[in-house]
């Protein structure tokens, strides 16, 4: 039987700007809470539209973590 | 780590009653919320430049003015919504709600609609954000602080115009497709 690898889902806005940088961020109150966030982490992004994006979770200070967009 | 930020902005569109503005739909409230809240950190600054007292939050939603250039297709590119709503700005106006010009950076990056960008500030006040609940570990108290902002943000979301779909060029097919 085959694993399934599910991956956590984070919401954020992602927009014209967080694509140039390739960065968004999202606060810990956007979480549901058991996400269990840490650095080097593989995320899904869903924005505020419903898609998605492969990102990393590359940082964290007050209470906001950095997501690292795939290219 | 780098981060996003807000300036009052003192360039570009100035807002006038008869003008539209456009929010994004974004389906579900909660996520309105927790956005607004969360970003209120970002907003001392514009506070300052607006006379808040140092414990004053606010309650923030980004929207955008609709002008003959910056067209609901146009303020779409670059992103995915798909969905938005709109509202006379002296319909805001008209229920006391404030509208400030503001400018949005990613990493000192601006966003390229900043010079038709607004918030449409739900609230503002002292103690508005109850950041602690909003991020407690237990799910019920998590619920409980969002409830309580919850009618602050269906009171401005029902003076918003009825959903439109965004008229999106379509994509024909491409000589390898046909």
């Amino acid at each position: 039987m085959a694993d399934t690898i599910t991956k956590v889902v984070v919401p954020a806005t992602i927009g014209p700007a967080e694509l140039a940088s390739g960065h968004a961020y999202v606060d810990d109150m956007e979480l549901e809470g058991d996400e269990d966030l840490h650095i080097g982490m593989r995320v899904e992004v869903r924005d505020d539209a419903g898609a998605m994006f492969a990102a990393t979770v590359t940082g964290y200070r007050d209470h906001r973590w950095q997501l690292t967009l795939k290219p | 780590m780098a981060d996003i930020s807000v300036v009052w902005r003192d360039w570009g569109h100035r807002l006038s009653g008869g003008d539209d503005l456009l929010h994004v739909e974004v389906v579900d409230l909660n996520r309105v919320i927790l956005k607004s809240a969360a970003d209120s950190v970002l907003y001392r600054a514009v506070q300052d430049r607006r006379g808040h007292p140092a414990d004053w939050q606010v309650l923030p939603v980004s929207c955008f003015a609709i002008t003959p250039s910056w067209t609901p297709a146009r303020l779409a590119e670059g992103t995915r919504f798909s969905a938005y709503r709109t509202v006379r700005a002296s319909a805001l106006h008209d229920a006391g709600l404030e509208v400030w010009p503001t400018a949005t950076f990613t990493d000192d990056i601006a966003d390229p609609r900043n010079e038709v960008h607004y918030d449409l500030i739900v609230a503002a006040g002292p103690g508005l954000v109850p950041a602690d609940e909003l991020r407690s570990p237990l799910k019920a108290v998590r619920q409980a602080a969002r409830h309580r902002l919850r009618p602050r943000f269906e009171a401005v979301m029902a003076l918003l115009g009825d959903v439109r779909e965004l008229d999106r060029p379509h994509r024909g097919p491409t000589m390898e497709e046909r």
